[in-house]
């Protein structure tokens, strides 16, 4: 299966500090004719490579700041392009859901089906995330209805949480607090991306490799004293694979992004994920001159499939992690060392992670 | 064991072709015996490997001394051997042949048709 993970507009309505995907001045919607393209590539995509199934993570930017009739072009381009080519179509939202009214529900139902999930970050910290020309606070009081309201409508929802240094602190209150919200849950370090590059937000909320290992015991612990739930990221798919040798890992730590991953930006260019989107790193080229087979033959799929392979024989060579991680995400590779055949920027978080916890992992 | 390294791409070619496609031919030819049946059984393997050779120190400058090798199709078996060997060309023919074989082989054993005149008879 292909997780498609495109972004109709890199604008949006809130001001979080750390944003990975912050462009100044991003105002780009997705065309309708651009869509289109998107969707005929990857449908033949999925037809050619894909066993036929496409998920869409719809992303941004703020997603849901697209008006009602791209939505509609949504249905019926799936219908045409995909669902009328027997490819199997799920769909799936990742948005600051602080404009999720009364009036977006229908579009969400029909959009997410029985199976879609709305994604959404989360932060009890004042100040990290906000919305735009509103004071402070503001962002957590329209979360907080939205969620309600999905709530209420019996749509399902999960949480992303970013650690980064001021949460450092109390990791398991932390956790304890986001898991009343009654949801799936994820926990991802914060990348030196975007608006994580300023200087002052990373002097001020960015997290070293160890940290982050730290972070993860502290979760782990949290975690195990919640009876291991299985919808806490990243720490159940590790548990499954030790249970029962289940390989659907993180897209970062499965090693087959290459194949299982596609990010698209506003403007229908392609390339490896969602996170490469944003950093515009990884591209594939414009989906109007692209074809599966292009896609499939491309020097960068090429590239990091390869990264696993190489990998493998050199930096983690012996590393009695390499199942549960692979090598980890290629963004990561470049923003730790400049080159996707490094070790990641969180490597030693993470092997001191595996060699606090992992022999407990199988441990219920 | 054929000495690849000393082939010409259409020295290795021609003998690949009498490997796959002769009848006559039963003797199990290396090293394309053991690389199609790594192919057809997606087993990890690697030219290294084969020669007994460790790839360690060539490894490690490999991104910058051959960027090719890191986006071609072949890396995960040659894993840069071709560029140390001089003799890439060759093993990019050969690895491509070979897997154009193991796919038509994976495709053959999933189906139920048998291709006529194929010296290798899948089970």
């Amino acid at each position: 299966m292909t997780t498609l993970i495109l972004k109709p507009t890199d604008g949006c309505n809130a001001r979080c500090r750390y944003c990975s995907a912050a462009r100044p001045g991003a105002a780009r919607r997705m065309a309708p004719e651009t869509l289109r393209r998107v969707l005929a590539l990857f449908g033949d995509w999925a037809l050619r490579y894909g066993r036929k199934e496409l998920t869409f993570i719809w992303h941004g930017g703020e997603p849901l700041l697209m008006a009602g009739a791209f939505w509609e072009e949504v249905h019926r381009g799936q219908d045409e392009l995909l669902r009328g080519r027997g490819i199997r179509v799920e769909n799936g939202i990742q948005t600051n859901a602080t404009l999720i009214r009364p009036e977006t529900i229908p579009m969400l139902k029909r959009l997410l089906g029985d199976r879609g999930v709305v994604g959404t970050s989360v932060d009890p910290l004042p100040g990290i995330r906000e919305l735009k020309g509103a004071p402070d606070g503001r962002y957590r009081e329209a979360l907080d209805a939205s969620l309600a309201l999905l709530k209420g409508e019996g749509l399902r929802y999960g949480l992303l949480y970013v650690v980064h240094r001021l949460a450092l602190q109390d990791l398991k209150g932390l956790y304890r607090e986001l898991r009343t919200f009654d949801a799936g849950l994820r926990f991802n370090p914060l990348y030196r991306q975007g608006r994580a590059t300023e200087g002052g937000v990373w002097d001020d909320l960015g997290i070293t490799s160890a940290e982050w290992g730290r972070a993860l015991i502290d979760l782990f612990e949290a975690w195990d004293a919640d009876g291991r739930p299985d919808n806490v990221l990243p720490f159940a798919p590790w548990q499954r694979l030790r249970d029962g040798g289940d390989w659907r890992l993180s897209c970062e730590c499965s090693g087959n992004c290459a194949t299982s991953h596609f990010g698209v930006d506003p403007d229908g260019d392609v390339f490896l994920c969602g996170r490469s989107a944003d950093g515009h790193a990884f591209r594939f080229g414009r989906a109007a001159e692209l074809t599966a087979q292009a896609l499939y033959e491309h020097p960068v799929r090429r590239l990091v499939a390869n990264r696993r392979v190489y990998l493998k024989q050199t930096s983690c060579k012996g590393c009695p992690w390499w199942l549960q991680c692979h090598g980890g995400c290629v963004n990561d590779g470049v923003l730790g060392s400049g080159t996707p055949f490094a070790p990641t920027t969180f490597c030693e978080g993470l092997r001191m992670f595996f060699g606090a916890v992992y022999p407990a992992v199988g441990a219920r | 064991m054929i000495d690849l390294d000393g082939c010409s791409p259409e020295d290795a070619c021609g003998r690949l072709a009498i490997f796959l496609h002769d009848p006559g031919s039963t003797a199990p030819v290396e090293p394309f015996a053991t690389l199609l049946a790594a192919m057809i059984h997606k087993r990890e393997t690697s030219l290294w490997e084969l020669r007994g050779l460790d790839p360690g120190p060539f490894l490690r400058t490999l991104p910058r001394d051959h960027p090719d090798c890191m986006v071609c199709a072949c890396f995960p078996i040659c894993q840069g051997y071709g560029a140390s060997a001089g003799s890439c060309e060759t093993w990019r023919h050969v690895l491509t042949g070979l897997a154009g074989a193991a796919r038509e082989l994976r495709a053959l054993k999933a189906g139920p048709t048998r291709r006529r005149g194929s010296r290798v008879q899948v089970t």
